[in-house]
């Protein structure tokens, strides 16, 4: 499944740059993250719970940044895995940051897939649930970028 | 000739725009109206419904009631790990909350379906209902699921009921089984809900006599009614009394399948609601996910409870028409005569037995033998369960199926044998008289040589030029369908009751209910024709549990008209002669030369009120019993432009020659035949539910597409052919359902025709054919 979309944070570009790689932040806007730890400037670990449509997953990640061109642009690659349902999830993504007066304009794409038991919902289900985290992880940037700035 | 040279008929109507606007027209019945019948009679429920008067279940409302809601489940199979519902019980409002295994009726743990119940709730209002749904708690355990039939039925596929493991092990689930489930297949070792099969005649030998031989595989859509009027239930009790408000046509039998389900500790009673929208057969069937929560809910707080479908539940608990893969193989001479038929049918029958599976088998094994002379023929077909959203009732179960498979398959086979596609067809074709040989039973009317000269006649009259670039074409289609689901093994039988009140009215009670289709008021017409009775006199109303009349089926199956309406002819009949003789008795005047006229009895100069003679009520009552179900009769034409850049297909102009029997109602007849098309046209070219391993991809009316008048014919003609079928009241048979046959076949061998191209999986969409040209063209 492939997304792209556009969200625009009422914060200046540095400060948006900031909490979009800053390991407390990710634990603070992404929704279901805990103990999200950098292990090295470009290699990420932490724990995600999710709920979709009844199924409970806790998912280990593991984040692998390919580029990193402050404050433009950066893209990554996540392995989400869960040992109990055997779910995995796999995403590249890739987000740029561009000023727009005061503001900061983010545009991203995202290709995610999903095996195990997570693949067993149908896209329309795993859609709907991916837009909400989005929306929610940039509504809480926003906020958490507002407060820092 | 051309349609300006065409000096249009008495009745028929034509747009103002002329020959390239919508248009639609009436070939009417050649036969002299008599008093009621055989005449454009309005619609008993018209104004109601014009003014928004009518009241709809949705509409009900009782003292106390309260609103309720399902938690749905979004797994397509899993087991229900845990449910909390304390949070959602402690929320203002609302009254109780109930997890899937406190249902009454026995359900297990364990979601089979999207939309499968997980729990319910009931509240004071509807807010109350959503926010208790959000706020229970629970886990899916996911269980590995199974969306293909064909995989379904093979040994190491998930299983969905234990018991479909062993060929003797029929789920019930309080629901009856028609025939006991011996499956002589050796590929189906589970999951198979049922099984039929029947040889005639030398297969092989049909083949070997045979100068063409042609097999292809067909595969048709899964289809919702999309009824405005959506599923809802309005439970009370009284003690062990249950009472549901809601609009079912087939409303004994599921009174008593609720009783079973119930372990026949309740007594059940459903009460039609004031107004019907439309059925098709979305309102013929027990949902299981509806009435039995219903029911715990308004039980468990001791208040009348009314649960509505939403439209996704609409789309995901109700039914959809059964998707099915049919395998023709059929053989034909160089003259045209068709030696061997073999026809293998795989239908998907969702998570849940509901006896529908059976229909649709018995449909496609029977139809293509009342359509055609078939010497040699074989046919197998099972109905499996999937973790699909159900299937189930639709106009034409199964025989909309099997008849686009065969329709497009003789057409091909014609087609592809260098012989003319209509000559063919003309020559296999059954005739009256002809023993059907499956049950021995006689074809006793049969239209479809008038239906092929009338339709064939108009459709030449109106079709378009072959002009503007686009590519023409033009296909024809036959379909039959029987009128009530009676056979050699099983007797259908209606009771009707008459009474002629003080006030000069009459009151009929009868097995029917009007879903829309429009039975009231052909049942009144019938009480007028009999009686002499004017039409405002009369009243026609659904029996009630507590009413002493048996019907079988309710309005299901084409019977309202066919067999309902032969008791309310019998009956009235008997109320005539029951009134004449008090009219004698009173005036003094011998009974043959009372007559009665409008509301007045007339006798010797004489001219009394009708409620002059009524001191009491007079009452007569009818049955009538059948093991027959005769066939009706429809040949369609269509034409069809192409717009060869896009594979746009614009459906010209369609004419349906209908076979009714006899017309009680013409404009009623029409309106189905409108409605027919409309549904045909939605099977054929638009419409699936679309399921990713089970989930609906477009379980709402943005993106399901509903067939809108731009998808409708430009020009739409109904000639209506009357075979006389002695067995039904004035001749009379089935409209409703045997009309939408003919429908997709006839528009798919039109675009064939067109294109050059094939296409075997419904619906063709315009994007199937912009492909399916690019394709010819390398």
């Amino acid at each position: 499944m492939e997304y792209d979309g556009t969200a625009t944070i009422p914060a200046p570009r540095e400060a948006v740059w900031e909490p979009v790689t800053d390991p407390e932040a990710l634990t603070a806007c992404v929704m279901g993250a805990t103990e999200i730890e950098r292990v090295s400037e470009r290699h990420y670990e932490g724990v995600i719970h999710q709920s979709v449509a009844g199924i409970t997953v806790t998912m280990e990640g593991d984040v692998r940044i390919e580029t990193l061109e402050r404050p433009e642009r950066l893209t990554f690659s996540a392995v989400g895995t869960d040992s109990r349902t055997n779910a995995r999830m796999d995403a590249d993504v890739e987000v740029t940051l561009a000023e727009e007066g005061d503001q900061t304009r983010m545009d991203y794409h995202v290709d995610i897939r999903f095996a195990g038991k997570l693949a067993t919902l149908g896209s329309r289900l795993l859609r709907r649930q991916i837009n909400a985290n989005v929306e929610t992880y940039f509504d809480n940037l926003a906020e958490y970028a507002g407060e820092e700035g | 000739m051309s349609e300006q040279e065409s000096p249009p008929r008495a009745n028929e109507q034509r747009s103002p725009d002329g020959a390239r606007g919508r248009a639609s027209a009436r070939g009417g019945a050649d036969r002299e109206p008599r008093r009621a019948v055989g005449r454009d009679t309005r619609r008993r429920d018209s104004w109601e419904k014009l003014t928004g008067r009518a009241q709809f279940p949705t509409d009900l409302e009782r003292p106390e009631m309260l609103h309720a809601g399902v938690l749905r489940s979004q797994q397509p199979h899993a087991e229900i790990a845990s449910v909390r519902t304390d949070a959602a019980e402690s929320i203002d409002g609302v009254a109780c909350v109930v997890t899937r295994t406190d249902f009454l009726g026995g359900f297990d743990d364990r979601v089979r379906h999207y939309g499968d119940a997980i729990a319910a709730v009931a509240a004071e209002s509807r807010a109350g209902v959503r926010a208790a749904l959000d706020a229970i708690e629970y886990e899916l355990e996911p269980l590995e699921s199974v969306h293909d039939p064909a995989e379904s039925v093979r040994d190491g596929a998930p299983v969905l009921h234990e018991e479909s493991r062993t060929p003797d092990g029929v789920p019930d689930y309080g629901q009856p089984v028609r025939h006991p489930r011996n499956v002589e297949n050796p590929d189906y070792e589970q999951n198979v809900d049922d099984y039929h099969q029947l040889s005639v005649g030398d297969l092989e030998a049909g083949f070997a006599a045979a100068d063409h031989i042609l097999e292809e595989t067909y595969r048709t859509p899964r289809v919702n009614h999309c009824n405005l009027d959506r599923h809802c239930c309005l439970a009370e009790w009284d003690g062990d009394r249950l009472e549901l408000v809601e609009t079912i046509g087939n409303r004994t039998h599921t009174e008593h399948v609720l009783e079973a389900l119930f372990d026949d500790r309740f007594e059940v009673t459903i009460l039609t609601p004031p107004a019907a929208g439309s059925s098709f057969g979305g309102h013929s069937l027990e949902t299981l996910t509806l009435e039995p929560v219903a029911a715990t809910l308004a039980r468990e707080t001791d208040r009348p409870v009314r649960l509505a479908f939403d439209r996704e539940a609409e789309f995901t608990a109700g039914d959809s028409r059964h998707p099915t893969t049919l395998t023709l193989r059929a053989g034909i001479t160089d003259g045209g005569r068709l030696t061997a038929l073999d026809v293998d049918v795989v239908t998907d029958t969702g998570a849940y037995p509901n006896s529908v599976g059976h229909i649709v088998l018995n449909s496609c094994r029977h139809r293509p033998l009342d359509l055609y002379r078939l010497e040699n023929y074989r046919f197998e077909g099972v109905s499996v369960f999937t973790n699909n959203t159900p299937s189930g009732e639709y106009r034409g179960i199964g025989v909309t199926q099997i008849t686009w498979a065969l329709e497009s398959h003789v057409d091909e086979l014609a087609r592809q044998a260098g012989l003319d596609p209509i000559a063919v067809r003309e020559r296999n074709w059954v005739e009256t008289g002809d023993e059907r040989p499956y049950s021995g039973q006689p074809i006793t009317s049969c239209g479809l040589r008038e239906c092929l000269d009338r339709g064939k006649a108009s459709f030449e009259r109106r079709r378009d030029a072959d002009e503007d670039g686009h590519l023409h074409g033009w296909g024809m289609a036959a379909g039959t369908q029987v009128s009530t689901p009676a056979s050699e093994h099983n007797t259908d039988y209606t009771e009707t009751e008459l009474v002629a009140n003080p006030d000069g009215t009459v009151t009929a009670i009868v097995g029917a209910i009007d879903l829309g289709q429009g039975s009231e008021t052909a049942l009144t017409q019938i009480v007028a024709e009999e009686t002499g009775l004017s039409i405002d006199r009369i009243t026609v109303r659904s029996k009630t549990h507590d009413d002493d009349i048996e019907d079988k089926y309710g309005s299901v199956a084409n019977r309202s008209t066919y067999l309902i309406g032969r008791a309310v002819a019998e009956a009235a009949e008997e109320l005539t002669d029951a009134i004449r003789q008090r009219a004698s008795d009173r005036f003094a005047v011998p009974v043959d030369r009372i007559s009665i006229e409008g509301g007045q009895l007339h006798g010797d100069g004489d001219t009394a009120d009708l409620s002059t003679v009524l001191t009491e009520p007079v009452s007569a009552t009818a049955r009538a019993e059948t093991n027959y179900a005769p066939p009706s009769y429809g040949v369609h034409f269509a034409s069809v432009a192409v717009d060869p850049e896009t594979g746009g297909v614009d459906l010209r102009t369609y004419v349906a020659a209908q076979d009714v029997g006899y017309a009680i109602n013409p404009a009623m007849v029409e309106g189905q035949l409108h409605g027919a098309v409309q549904h045909g046209v939605e099977f054929a070219t638009l419409a699936e539910l679309e399921l990713d391993r089970g989930i609906p991809e477009n379980p709402n009316l943005a993106d399901y597409p509903v067939s809108s008048p731009h998808e409708l014919p430009d020009d739409l003609v109904v000639e209506i052919i009357e075979s006389n079928e002695e067995s039904g009241p004035y001749g009379a048979k089935g409209v409703g359902t045997p009309a939408i046959t003919p429908v997709a076949p006839a528009i798919t061998n039109a675009i064939r025709d067109a294109v050059g191209t094939r296409f075997t999986t419904a619906p063709v969409r315009d994007e199937d054919v912009f492909f399916g040209l690019r394709e010819a063209e390398e």
